[in-house]
């Protein structure tokens, strides 16, 4: 019994951390999402910021989501204390994700991956640009 | 301050080329006097004699003026003993003469002239900031402009001087306000609504020259527009010597000569006699007073004078479905930014084209709408014409405007900035690839203006007309 007890606890910490309650929320990978960074790192119209940024030789092939919860943690750190996002308002069609390519982060809001393949009108959306060392960040409405 | 002086006299026409020996004036003139010599050399050059009427005037000129010749275009000025303390006052810091009452001489086609220019400097005494106005020698208003940070603003007067002759009135200036749109460039600015704002006073010299007959109103050394009295800030002295309350802009007088606040409605604005009256910039219509705008410019339901723009483009679309525009900004219930947001909607629907004639089909009623959004059901790719080659929707809002709350997420910009967005360029992307035509081109329209993105994300704004 009191095995039983320690496997239930250990069980439901296990499941805690890995459905989203920890910083790094974004893990299901929304086509959508992806392709709104694809199209920062690549489309022609983004190049005025990518070069505002340096993000100048990033690849589609490097891009992922982050994984890293402490990375997560430090990303949220600079929406909440630089961007002044303080999660006041929550718009349940919106998801947050994290996004990384070889030396930027990306943190944005986008639809959440259910709207896959659903076309639908909406507001310009931030998408803040983040040097991997944290050392600066860029800030612009999609 | 000079180019408030050259504005004048661009007023007044060219004025001629004389010549005349610069001499620093000594000590003031008095106003009457000048007139009674002014009125007097007229009276004999009238008479046949003498020539030119300033030349009359030269024992006066010599003694007492200056001669300034910006840009070659000479004048004389006079500084006039005034009883405008402020003028006084600066006068003696200001060893350029560069505001106080000064007559201003001009020699044009219409023959020679002396007019009355009084400079006031506005709060604090700054020079960037203050009015100009110009009277003939009968006292009567001819121009006048408020300068406020280096830009010039005409002035019309409303004057009345009352039993005691103090004079007093109200002066209206018009102040243009812009929509400037930064992101298409900083030229890119709009006249939104045009405000009329008006300044009281009631501490100024009577004009009053006597009674014209050439004897310059038996005026001079001692004149009664001579006020020794100084009084303190806020203060004018009468005639009486009296320091009377002056009551500043939007009061009146009661009748204890204190200073009261006077409201009026319908577009009416309050005089000095505590009437609220129409100015002459604007009219009465079934008792409303309404601005007059100038040639160009419209009235709205505001009273405001809007430019009306040019409502044609090089874009065929926007060209042919004008009344569809019209159409959607109408269903979206944001004809002004007084209309809760939240009552307001996106609408939107399909440009389609039959035999070159395009025209507009509204989305389904089963694409849901809401102040942020459209939203189609997952059967949408059943919806979409053939023969689409566009599709259009509303962003009921002004730029400027904070969404965040109707749109339920911080994450929307704080201040809308217009223009379509990765949602609308996403979509535009869906609807081209469902049909096969890459053509299509996404159209927006905001309370601002209408543009459009093709799948190239080419983007291009017009301005919002008619529709």
């Amino acid at each position: 019994m009191k095995y039983l007890k320690w496997i239930w606890v250990m069980s439901m910490s296990f499941l805690f951390f890995n459905s989203g309650f920890g910083q790094c929320l974004g893990k299901s990978k929304g086509s959508r999402a992806l392709s709104r960074v694809e199209r920062f790192v690549t489309a022609p119209y983004q190049q005025e910021k990518r070069e505002e940024t340096g993000a100048i030789d990033e690849s589609k092939i490097s891009i992922n989501i982050v994984e890293d919860e402490s990375v997560c943690s430090q990303i949220e750190g600079i929406l909440t204390n630089d961007i002044k996002i303080n999660n006041n308002l929550d718009n349940p069609d919106l998801a947050k994700y994290f996004y990384e390519t070889t030396n930027y982060y990306y943190a944005f809001w986008a639809p959440k991956p259910e709207f896959d393949g659903i076309p639908k009108t909406g507001p310009k959306l931030l998408f803040v640009v983040i040097k991997k060392d944290l050392s600066e960040h860029w800030k612009y409405y999609l | 301050m000079k180019r408030i002086f050259m504005l004048a006299v661009g007023i007044l026409l060219i004025a001629s080329c004389s010549e005349y020996e610069s001499a620093k004036p000594d000590q003031d003139v008095d106003l009457s006097r000048a007139k009674a010599i002014w009125l007097d050399a007229q009276s004999k050059n009238g008479g046949g004699n003498n020539g030119r009427v300033v030349d009359q005037l030269t024992p006066l000129f010599e003694q007492y003026s200056q001669h300034l010749a910006h840009n070659d275009l000479p004048f004389l000025k006079i500084p006039v003993a005034t009883q405008n303390r402020v003028v006084h006052q600066m006068e003696d810091v200001n060893t350029d003469l560069e505001l106080g009452s000064y007559l201003l001489y001009v020699d044009n086609h219409d023959g020679e002239n002396l007019y009355l220019v009084n400079v006031v400097l506005g709060e604090g005494n700054n020079f960037n900031n203050g009015l100009v106005t110009v009277h003939d020698l009968a006292g009567d208003y001819v121009v006048g402009y408020r300068f406020e940070d280096g830009e010039y603003l005409p002035v019309s007067e409303e004057r009345e001087i009352n039993q005691n002759g103090r004079s007093s009135g109200v002066e209206c200036w018009y102040v243009d306000h812009y929509t400037c749109t930064v992101r298409v460039g900083p030229d890119d600015c709009e006249l939104d609504y045009t405000t009329v704002h008006c300044e009281y006073y009631a501490d100024k010299p009577p004009l009053i020259f006597g009674d014209g007959s050439g004897e310059g109103g038996g005026s001079g050394e001692g004149s009664s527009l001579i006020n020794p009295v100084q009084c303190d800030d806020g203060y004018f002295a009468d005639e009486q010597g009296r320091c009377i309350n002056t009551c500043g802009p939007g009061m009146v007088y009661d009748e204890n000569e204190g200073c009261i606040l006077l409201e009026c409605n319908n577009g009416y604005i309050p005089n000095i006699n505590g009437e609220c009256y129409c100015p002459s910039h604007a009219e009465e219509i079934n008792g409303e007073c309404l601005l007059k705008c100038i040639e160009g410019y419209r009235r709205d339901e505001n009273n405001s004078c809007l430019q009306i723009l040019d409502c044609t483009t090089d874009d065929d679309i926007i060209n042919n479905i004008q009344s569809a525009f019209k159409e959607i900004w109408e269903a979206s219930n944001a004809a002004n930014v007084g209309v809760p947001m939240s009552d307001r909607s996106e609408e939107g629907g399909w440009i389609v084209e039959n035999n070159g004639v395009y025209s507009y089909v509204p989305f389904p009623i089963s694409w849901i709408r809401s102040s942020c959004g459209i939203d189609p059901p997952s059967t949408w790719t059943n919806d979409i014409p053939s023969n689409a080659v566009g599709w259009v929707h509303s962003h009921p809002f002004y730029i400027g405007e904070d969404r965040q709350s109707v749109c339920g997420t911080e994450s929307v910009e704080e201040s809308y900035v217009g223009g379509p967005s990765e949602f609308d360029w996403e979509a535009l992307a869906a609807f081209s690839q469902q049909i096969g035509n890459f053509g299509m081109k996404a159209y927006v329209i905001d309370g601002n203006s209408i543009s459009y993105v093709d799948v190239l994300r080419r983007l291009q704004s017009f301005n919002r007309c008619a529709y």
